[in-house]
């Protein structure tokens, strides 16, 4: 405890005035700390500042700061009258304030399910985007890769899906305002912390919008505290994590040759010369990433400020995708008189996606008979025997090809702040949000994708703009054992999203790229569009607590949405929780195992209305025919108008056990919820002899069901060694309870009761005919050689009716293991990520394993009269693909990746005070170094959605980085 | 500072009242609604723009012409593609093949269109007289939608109303409800339709009346057929034949050509006075989105053949080849003699000339030719002549006397193996050489539904279904022969009434209209498919069977229904 002496007035009444400040290690302000003369009634709360006053007897001997979360400090009094104080985290206690929505509350009071992802969490991690950082620390929270694009970061799934159709995203909400879209913007070293709101006690004052979990992220501010000036950089090397086997031009001579497909002259000279091309060694290169931040933060009495900027470049293994982003915060806060408050967080980014193309694809199908150079050295655009396939390494011939993604960003939040009585404050939000983002396409006549023919330019814009008006009431009433507090939030949220793009043909000269399209000669496409929608919502909340052992919370929202039709477009969302501090009563302070044990339950409905504006209207879609050469747009009904679309709505009920064992040695939550949603939005799949190939409906009911358990070890603590371990795994089973009030499944959408929302439907796989075979093979019009799946209804015809549910996408168990030890200044931490119970879909394997003979194929074992293997077929040069080729694709998913290792190294006090620094840390990291799984190479099975695809090889990272703190 | 806080209020509640209720309106500006706009003129006719477009969803498509041009005594498959099933009628001739689910679905897209213009009429503010000209289209269009899906699938969904709610039930309704709800439209359309239109791609009676007779045709063979059904096919081909202002064209290549009356490329002869209907199809990439690509399909893999100086290009001959059709022996046969019938030299390309200096072997020079397929019955002396007067040349043969010789294109094992499966004689008909690019797939040429000299085959067809003999017929065949003939071969080209029978009709409907995705049907409608098929397709003829003359309901009508929804009999 660092305690500052800073003023030695004197005072000689029998009451005397005490003023001071409390603030955390970082120099942020606690707000509601207790303030209290020991050994008597007399004391107060610390303001939203931290700042307290108190006037005191003469005769107080000693003051006493506690705060939920912090290690009390007790100081003597004597003569001093100002007490600015730093309180320090009490690490083993789960009681540090926790940002809820609209407000903050002790992690002790809390009554709903909420996990949190802590500062030094973020920091540590060389994580580019906010997403990356929850990955296998937050119990309940499933964030998987949605690409590997550079930039691309990871979807997140909080507790399972809901929704078939509309949107499973959670909502974000940066320092008070709903953030639209992927939160990659975001830079994750501007973050103080996060918190997933899961249970619907914690949702449901976001109402329509909270059904999947919301994601609270508030960033650093400044204070009254010294200047501090920080820099943190690092630097890292990405490879290819795996790489398939590919066949060698041998290989692939045989496989064409077993498959009858004919050989063109070159191919057979070249394989005479023993050609052998490794296209992928190619095409692939090692990438890097780099980030550095520079931020400064500190402030006066009055204004507090925290400034940073953040540069992040990152390219990939393929050289011609990269990512950077440029941002810049400014956070401040200031006080116009004790009663009134104003600031603003703002962020404005500027974000560049080279996307490239993916010349992995055109590399993994290329033929290892062809070669990329001809004899003086020159790229040879067609190489190989085959017409279709162009150069895999064309595209990074500088201005060959282009696709640039521009987006720049400000996000802000400008709020005032009243105090209008004691207890009563009045605060208001306000928080534009503008977004421009835009797409350059440039294809040049040698580019893969246009492979001679005439260059193309593309350009898109969008621009959306946002904006959320909120005006809260907080009153805040303590009397005796009952303490009150009541929130009430009136908002608005609006969008505007416009859209323009033009495609065009045959530009003069391609060194203008998409800058000039004007002077293209064929214009491909152009369009234009406009899209709007609006939320307006009323909420009120109570949380109710009696001595300090007994929390009620009640919340209710109240929104309308515009997406809906009329009559439909308001619901309400009611929650209630309760909660026990068990260890609070009397007969618990016998025993010494339980230092903190707390029990919750909660029930509340949250909504959804995640759907694309005007889905209740039917729409036309625009036509196009000509008569002789003149234009003939038309309009043909495009959706069917259902005017009947409502809210869809979750139910969950939630208990909860939170415990520390042990004086917290061992502290942790178990969890089991179960959410019941209802009136699911469906984009359902009907015949299309109506006209249309589906609908919108609210359809049916799912259930999710689940289990979390989240343990924190502190191993060792003793002297200058520690050893803390986070252990959290969970469990989550999807079942769709109800179709169409029917209770029967939905073949042609792929639904069935009881099961997840998605499955893998298919025939099933028995292996491959063999020979001695023919017969039992005849009866299905099969051959030796090609794939067996069971006719399951033994009708001897295979047809749709034969396929069955091979398992689904999503995990059943998740676990993230963490660990860190400190010894001295070293610390070391790893990280394990294991995802299990979900099937996966490997396209990857499929599409590069036709056995066509075309393409080049992975070096599968596949059928010959002399090898009777049931793994993959005979090759067949007739076909595109194998019949049943997908019954091949479907694998466990299960995997167990270590996500992270690092080592670092603090530098001691005795060298920071003589560089005058505060704070020195260097580190190495190694981002996924090893991961087991059940494909063949261990390719990454780790994807949203399931499917394992062509796209872009996933990587790992090794790198290296410093922290200073002056 | 109390002035402040006033202020702040005063701010507040200014905002607070400017964003209203209207924050939860929804307005659509940029889009258009059915209920707002097809009662509108304009609204109106974009309605019947709209029910035209799913023809370019079939004709000029992959998966229309596979349905139609494979597995018939024309056309079998190349080395490439996916779909050598349905021309094998094999394993992957199923449910789930794209192949039927595409066409099954565009078509009932577009009947729905049809049926909102129809239904929506009485309340459109337009003119009557103009009105019923465009109901006369679209009854047409309706019409042709379902005589695809009904002659494809059999008893199919009926519905003529538009689909306004969700439905996820559908019917089978007997064939013969579905011929008189065609026959209805047609007559609709007959009456109310004028003879030409002012724009070139509108149906006009003319093609309504040739519709309907092939429709009465189609209807004589089968079992629910109405004794007149011959006559009326034949009197709606005759009065088209005399009345409607059509005319044959004196030279069949002009049919097809590209080429305008100077020579000039051009797509201007695609508007000529033999066609009757066809589905349009721009040179503006704009009113192109889905092109015809016929083009693609046709087409040798002829850029592999050579040992270098031979590419693809823009130039007549030199387009992108997919290699999915490959002409049977039989159809390049039918057209003997070919010194007699023009129709074999003004049909197809047997030729390639090297037309690049990259990898041109020694001696050779551009215009050389590098890849010949000679009519002629060779032996190894006569292919030695050759070969040596054409030093650079692939030559092969497509005389089937030459079978399994190396030069000939019907190998007995002309499976994938050979590399002379995917060479063959190349239509000009589909050729498209004013693509933008060397790749381009959205081809621009129209697509000929119907035309005048197919109209004499249906009055001769008809009339020999009428008479039992053909007397009568024959006048129809030789006209069209004769037309066909090289100057001064004329008298060779004709036949006798004796000579003409339902085989000869089809032989004759293959040399003047082969590949255009009707051969299937007309083999089905005569009940010559499985025999011809079996006689001319080798490889289509060990495995087709009855079944076969109904596609496969695509599975995913059956599974999306919440009734039963009958597979076709075999599948």
């Amino acid at each position: 405890m660092l305690i500052v002496f800073a003023g030695l007035s004197i005072s000689l009444a029998a009451q005397k005035v005490v003023t001071g400040k409390v603030t955390d290690e970082n120099q942020a302000p606690l707000t509601g700390v207790s303030v209290m003369v020991k050994g008597t009634t007399v004391g107060t709360l610390t303001d939203i500042d931290g700042a307290f006053s108190l006037s005191v007897p003469d005769n107080a001997r000693i003051l006493s700061f506690s705060f939920i979360g912090m290690k009390t400090s007790e100081i003597e009094i004597g003569t001093l009258t100002t007490f600015n104080v730093t309180m320090e985290v009490d690490i083993g206690m789960l009681e540090e304030v926790v940002v809820i929505g609209y407000g903050t509350q002790r992690r002790g009071s809390i009554t709903g399910s909420i996990a949190s992802v802590t500062t030094e969490d973020i920091q540590e991690l060389p994580v580019i985007d906010v997403g990356s950082a929850l990955q296998g620390r937050a119990t309940g929270v499933v964030a998987l890769a949605s690409g590997n694009q550079p930039g691309e970061g990871v979807t997140i799934r909080i507790r399972g899906r809901r929704s078939l159709t509309a949107t499973n995203e959670p909502l974000y909400v940066v320092d008070g305002i709903p953030y639209d879209g992927n939160i990659v913007d975001i830079n994750p070293r501007d973050i103080k912390s996060m918190e997933i709101l899961k249970d619907a006690s914690a949702t449901a004052i976001y109402g329509s919008r909270g059904a999947n979990g919301v994601i609270l992220v508030t960033t650093n501010r400044g204070g009254d505290f010294p200047t501090t000036v920080s820099y943190s950089g690092q630097y890292g090397i990405t490879s290819v994590l795996a790489l398939p086997d590919l066949m060698n031009g041998d290989e692939y001579y045989t496989m064409k040759e077993v498959g009858g497909r004919a050989f063109q002259p070159e191919e057979i000279a070249a394989h005479d010369r023993g050609v052998s091309v490794d296209w992928l060694k190619l095409v692939l290169d090692k990438g890097y990433q780099q980030n550095h931040q520079l931020s400064i933060r500190g402030g006066s009495e009055k204004t507090g400020f925290a400034l940073s900027a953040n540069y992040l470049n990152e390219r990939g293994v393929i050289k011609t995708q990269d990512f950077s982003r440029y941002s810049f915060r400014v956070n401040l806060d200031h006080k116009i008189s004790d009663r009134i408050r104003v600031g603003t967080s703002t962020q404005l980014s500027n974000s560049v996606q080279n996307w490239g193309s993916n010349p992995y694809g055109t590399a993994l199908a290329i033929s290892p008979l062809a070669e990329p150079y001809d004899s003086e050295g020159e790229m040879v655009y067609r190489p190989g025997a085959d017409p279709l396939l162009w150069n895999a390494l064309a595209d990074y011939e500088e201005g060959n090809m282009v696709d640039e993604r521009n987006t720049l960003r400000v996000f802000a939040n400008i709020f005032a702040e009243v105090d209008i009585l004691k207890n009563l404050t009045y605060r208001m939000n306000y928080g534009p949000d503008y977004r421009e983002y835009r797409r350059g396409v440039f294809q040049g006549t040698n580019s893969i994708s246009r492979q001679g023919g005439l260059p193309r330019a593309q350009k898109e814009h969008r621009r959306t703009y946002n904006y959320t008006f909120e005006n809260i009431l907080t009153y805040n009433l303590t009397s005796g054992n009952h303490d009150l507090n009541f929130t009430g939030l009136y908002s608005v949220q609006k969008s505007t999203g416009e859209y323009t793009n033009i495609y065009a043909e045959n530009v003069p000269y391609e060194t203008q790229l998409f800058h000039n399209i004007g002077t293209a000669e064929t214009v491909l496409e152009f369009g234009s569009d406009l899209s709007e929608w609006g939320i307006m919502s009323f909420m009120g909340r109570v949380n109710y607590e009696f001595m300090g052992k007994y929390m009620l919370t009640l919340t209710g929202r109240y929104d309308g949405s515009s997406r809906l039709a009329e009559g439909n477009k308001w619901g309400f969302f009611p929650s209630a929780a309760l909660m026990w501090r068990v260890n609070k009563e009397g007969f618990m302070s016998t025993q010494e195992l339980f230092s903190d044990l707390r029990l919750r339950v909660s029930y509340g409905v949250t909504g959804n209305t995640g759907i694309d504006p005007y889905q209740t209207r039917g729409s036309l879609t625009r036509t196009i025919y000509s008569f002789g050469g003149n234009a003939a747009f038309g309009y043909a009904p495009g959706t069917i108008a259902n005017p009947d679309l409502r809210w869809e709505s979750s139910a969950t009920l939630n208990f909860g056990v939170d415990f520390g064992l042990m004086d917290n040695r061992i502290s942790g939550s178990v969890e089991i919820y179960q959410t019941n949603t209802k009136d699911l939005l469906l984009e359902r799949q009907i015949p299309i002899t109506s006209g249309f190939n589906s609908v919108m409906e609210n359809i049916g009911e799912t259930r999710n069901r689940g289990w979390e358990v989240n343990l924190i070890t502190r191993n060792l603590t003793s002297g200058e060694f520690s050893w803390e371990t986070t252990l959290n795994f969970f469990g989550n089973k999807e079942e769709i309870i109800d179709l169409y009030g029917t209770k029967t499944d939905d073949v042609g959408n792929e639904w069935f009761i009881g099961q997840p929302l998605t499955v893998w439907y298919d025939y099933n796989k028995l292996g491959v005919w063999q020979l001695g075979e023919e017969d039992a093979a005849a009866v299905y019009a099969m051959d030796p050689g090609e794939i067996k799946v069971e006719d399951v209804n033994g009708d001897n015809i295979l047809n749709q009716d034969d396929r069955v549910i091979l398992g689904s996408d999503m995990p059943t168990l998740t676990v993230g293991i963490g660990s860190r030890f400190e010894y001295k200044g070293v610390d070391l931490s790893f990280l394990l990520l294991g995802v299990f119970g979900h099937t996966i879909y490997n396209s990857f394997e499929v599409s590069n394993a036709t056995l066509q003979g075309r393409y080049n194929n992975i070096d599968v074992d596949y059928w010959t009269e002399t090898n009777p293997t049931n793994k993959h077929p005979k090759p067949d040069g007739s076909m595109e693909y194998p019949y049943y080729s997908t019954t091949r694709g479907y694998y466990p998913g299960d995997f167990f990746k270590v996500k992270n290792i690092q080592l670092g190294y603090s530098l001691p006090n005795t060298i920071l005070s003589k560089i005058k620094a505060k704070k020195l840390r260097v580190f190495i990291n190694f981002d996924t170094p090893f991961i087991f799984s059940q494909l063949a190479d261990n390719l990454d099975p780790e994807v949203y959605g399931g499917e394992v695809t062509s796209d872009v090889p996933s990587t790992r990272m090794n790198s290296i980085g410093v922290l200073l703190d002056f | 500072m109390k002035t402040l806080k006033s202020l702040i209020i005063v701010f507040v509640l200014i905002f607070i009242s400017s964003v209203s209720c209207e924050v939860l309106e929804e307005e659509i500006i940029s889009g258009v609604t059915v209920d707002t706009h097809y009662g509108t003129p304009e609204g109106f006719e974009d309605a019947v723009n709209a029910a035209y477009e799913r023809l370019r969803y079939f004709y000029g498509d992959e998966d229309g012409c596979e349905i139609t041009v494979f597995g018939t005594d024309e056309y079998t498959n190349g080395g490439h593609g996916s779909a050598h099933a349905i021309n094998k009628y094999e394993a992957g001739l199923n449910a789930e093949s794209p192949s039927f689910w595409n066409p099954w679905q565009y078509l009932y897209i577009g009947i729905n269109t049809c049926n909102a213009v129809i239904g929506r009429a009485p309340d459109a503010d337009i003119p009557e007289a103009e009105k019923n000209i465009m109901l006369g289209e679209v009854h047409f269009l309706r019409a042709h939608y379902y005589y695809l899906l009904v002659e494809f699938f059999g008893p199919v969904h009926l519905t003529l109303t538009e689909t306004t709610g969700v439905e996820t039930e559908a019917n089978r309704t007997p064939e013969d409800q579905i011929y008189d709800a065609i026959i209805d439209d047609l007559e609709f359309a007959i009456d109310n339709l004028p003879l030409t239109q002012s724009e070139f791609g509108r149906v006009t009676k003319p093609a309504a009346q040739h519709h309907l007779a092939l429709i009465y045709l189609t209807r004589a063979y089968k079992s629910f057929a109405q004794a007149d059904d011959f006559s009326n096919a034949a009197n709606l081909a005759v009065d088209v034949i005399n009345n409607s202002g059509h005319i044959l064209l004196d030279d069949y290549q002009q049919i097809y050509n590209l080429a305008d009356a100077n020579g000039k490329l051009s797509h201007t002869n695609e508007q000529n006075n033999e066609i009757i209907f066809s589905v349009q199809f721009d040179i503006n990439p704009l009113l192109n989105p889905r092109g015809n690509e016929t083009h693609l399909y046709f087409r040798p893999w002829y850029e592999v053949y050579d040992k270098g100086g031979l590419v693809r290009g823009l130039g007549h001959g030199y387009g992108r080849p997919w290699i999915r059709f490959r002409p049977t022996a039989w159809l390049l046969e039918n057209f003997r003699p070919i010194d007699v019938d023009a129709r074999f030299n003004k049909s197809f390309q047997i030729v390639w000339y090297f037309n690049d200096l990259g990898g041109i072997p020694a001696g050779a020079s551009i215009g050389d030719t590098c890849i010949w397929i000679t009519d002629e019955d060779l032996d190894q002396a006569k292919f030695d002549a050759l070969q040596a007067r054409l030093p650079y040349a692939n030559i092969f043969s497509w005389n089937i006397n030459d079978i399994d010789e190396s030069w000939s294109l019907w190998m007995s094992d002309l499976s994938v193996t050979n590399n002379n499966i995917n060479i063959f004689p190349s239509p000009w008909k589909i050729d498209d050489n004013l693509r933008p690019s060397l790749n381009e797939q959205e081809g621009s040429r129209d697509f000929i539904v119907f035309r005048l000299g197919e109209t004499y085959l249906i009055a001769a067809e008809a009339m020999l279904g009428r008479d039992g003999n053909a007397t009568n017929a024959v006048e129809y065949i030789n006209t069209i022969r004769r037309r066909a003939a090289y100057d001064g071969m004329e008298a060779a080209m004709e036949v006798t009434a004796a000579e003409v029978d339902l085989d000869f009709i089809l032989d004759e409907w293959s040399r003047e209209c082969f590949g255009e995705q009707s051969r299937w049907l007309d083999l089905k409608r005569t009940g010559k498919l499985l025999e011809r098929v079996r006689a001319y397709n080798p490889d289509a003829a060990p495995n087709i069977d009855d079944h076969h003359l109904l596609r496969p309901i695509p599975a995913n009508q059956i599974t999306r229904c919440t009734n039963t929804y009958q597979q076709n009999p075999g599948y």
